[in-house]
């Protein structure tokens, strides 16, 4: 990249010379790096809830049973604290709430930064909390654990977490997939050396084994990036020239682990695996479905900057309405109220529906910001009921902003809100 | 063979350990303390940061395929270790302006209004305009889409030009 202004400003920022002094000076003698896999006790247990409650992508590995070819004893590294700290329930009734709906606040730590997988809303700072069916905080540090893999002569060194270290967050929920017929799921894993690379997890043993076991990255063109489960195989992404001209490349490997296919899909889009489905979005926002013979056909040909999210796709209907395509029905949700001229919808900071649930009730989350003002003009949840064909639009005061939200059960849905210093846990019960 | 003594092995394998570290050192300690400083905003948390990943480095003496892998695991490292530090910083400290009137102003000026945008757009500036990264690598490390890297790369460039009055990113 050639010099830019910016380049030359930041080449002349002054830092202290002694970098290599202050580093040395406090360095320790270098520990001997233990080659044993070893997991957490919690994290194993994390791993059974999570498989109990991961979405069904309808994922079927091959007709045989695997051989497991190694198995790793589980050992526990540190120790769980736990403590229960008692919430401060705040009952509150909003007047613009629709009828036969009540609202519980609650509110929270606000430099805490919550996330709901695993059958509940999680925070994390410094430490790890989790917000249990009676509103309270259960207050636990984890330790973290390193995984060693070899893979023909290099070592990935990774860690599972569920907290930010400087090795990243290693697995996120839409990379782990429900277990498959030997009580094995997929993880895709984040290495810090860089790339990716993906093991079958038994939640039982703890037990690892490779799912690529045939390959090295030496098989594909460029850096393994993700591997994903697809159509009964799995896709591997690989990231071709890192830099500048970077292009992902991707490849379907089947069952049995044939010869990967590479798969024809452009460069310039974006692609995502939903309800075991591969889509394709173009820059214009045209959404292409791949068939069953590995092409992409087209779906969808609305122009839009919003991107499919959970098989969602907000755009702007024929007559000018706000719309939400839903992949997972293939219907279209028109709001009638809410005219395309008058919003913005984009991903970053317009209107997006996100589902959240995969049965019969999907609330729909749509947000706008006001750019001049810089804050959250309209936050609007519906409450989508497929069985009785009704869309029920909830309401929120403006200057709170939705920061996630998932059904808790089947009538209650949990809402995480952000104003500027503030932030609620917000529960809607619904008659 | 010849037999070396414990001490000469452990001394030659710290040499080897000083050496290597000196050269990641020289090669990436400006662009670490670089991207700490445009996270934090200070240039004294800034150097603690990166002696702590440059420790981190020592500690663990990772091996890599290729110096751009080398340079992402520093980079992620670098990352991370910022948004612990801000997650730990107290809510009521007040932090002083960074003093840089050492630059000429028109550089002055940029690192200004750079320091003054939210860090979800001033991070994806600095990554691409300065480290020279693609949307994919930035997203990998800042955990986000791509389209979204390229979304906030565009609305950070057009707050900078609102600002500034024109396009500092032009090459």
């Amino acid at each position: 990249m050639k010099n830019n202004k910016y380049q030359n400003a930041v080449s002349h920022l002054k830092f202290s010379d002694d970098l290599y002094q202050r580093v040395m000076e406090n360095a320790p003698e270098p520990k001997r790096p233990t080659r044993m896999l070893a997991i957490l006790a919690t994290a194993v247990l994390a791993m059974v809830l999570l498989v109990s409650t991961v979405m069904a992508v309808g994922f079927h590995f091959q007709n045989e049973p695997i051989k497991i070819e190694h198995t790793v004893p589980v050992e526990t590294l540190g120790t769980v604290k736990e403590e229960i700290t008692q919430a401060k329930m705040l009952e509150l009734t909003i007047s613009q709430m629709t009828e036969g709906v009540t609202v519980h606040y609650m509110e929270l730590d606000p430099v805490i930064q919550y996330s709901y997988f695993h059958g509940m809303f999680h925070g994390w700072s410094s430490g790890y909390q989790r917000i249990t069916e009676d509103y309270t905080f259960e207050q636990i540090e984890m330790q973290t654990a390193d995984i060693y893999f070899d893979k023909n002569g290099r070592t990935y060194k990774t860690r599972i977490v569920y907290l930010d270290t400087e090795y990243g967050v290693v697995t996120k929920a839409k990379n782990i997939y429900q277990k498959n017929i030997n009580g094995e799921i997929l993880v895709d894993l984040y290495c810090p050396q860089g790339g990716h690379w993906a093991v079958y997890f038994n939640v039982e043993t703890g037990a690892y084994r490779d799912a690529l076991p045939q390959w090295t990255e030496d098989d594909f063109e460029g850096n393994v990036s993700t591997v994903e489960a697809l159509k009964g195989g799995l896709m591997v992404t690989t990231l071709v020239d890192a830099e500048p001209n970077g292009y992902n490349v991707h490849y379907w490997i089947g069952s049995g682990y044939k010869e990967p296919r590479k798969l024809d899909i452009p460069r310039e889009g974006v692609e995502t695996i939903f309800n075991d489905t591969l889509y394709y979005q173009n820059p214009k926002g045209h959404l292409y479905i791949m068939d069953d013979n590995f092409e992409l056909q087209l779906y969808a040909e609305y122009e839009t900057n919003d991107m499919l999210t959970n098989g969602l796709l907000t755009v702007e209907t024929e007559d000018g309405k706000v719309g939400v395509l839903d992949a997972l029905t293939n219907e279209l949700y028109v709001f009638p109220d809410i005219d395309a001229s008058e919003v913005e919808i984009d991903e970053v900071s317009g209107m997006h529906a996100v589902r959240y649930g995969t049965d019969g009730r999907i609330a729909l989350v749509l947000s706008q910001v006001d750019w001049d003002e810089l804050r959250l003009e309209l936050v609007q949840i519906g409450v989508l009921d497929l069985e009785r064909g009704e869309l029920r639009m909830l309401q929120i005061p403006y200057d709170l902003q939705v920061f996630g939200a998932h059904w808790l059960d089947e009538n209650r849905l949990g809402v995480i809100y952000k104003s500027e210093d503030r932030q609620f846990f917000c529960i809607y019960e619904f008659e | 063979m010849r037999y070396i003594g414990r001490k000469v092995v452990s001394k030659l394998h710290k040499q080897k350990r000083a050496a290597n570290l000196e050269r990641v050192i020289l090669q990436y300690g400006h662009g670490v303390q670089s991207l700490a400083f445009t996270y934090l905003k200070n240039r004294h948390d800034a150097e603690d940061i990166a002696q702590e990943v440059f420790l981190t480095y020592l500690q663990k003496a990772p091996s890599f395929a290729n110096a751009q892998k080398e340079k992402s695991w520093l980079m992620t490292v670098t990352v991370n270790r910022c948004k612990s530090f801000l997650r730990d910083i107290r809510r009521s400290e007040t932090q002083l302006p960074e003093d840089l009137s050492y630059l000429p102003k028109e550089e002055m000026d940029l690192m200004q209004a750079m320091l003054d945008m939210e860090e979800k757009y001033r991070l994806p500036l600095h990554l691409y305009y300065y480290e020279g990264y693609s949307l994919a690598e930035i997203g990998k490390l800042l955990c986000c889409p791509a389209a979204t890297i390229g979304s906030r790369l565009a609305r950070g460039r057009e707050k900078l030009k609102q600002i500034l009055g024109e396009d500092y990113y032009e090459e």
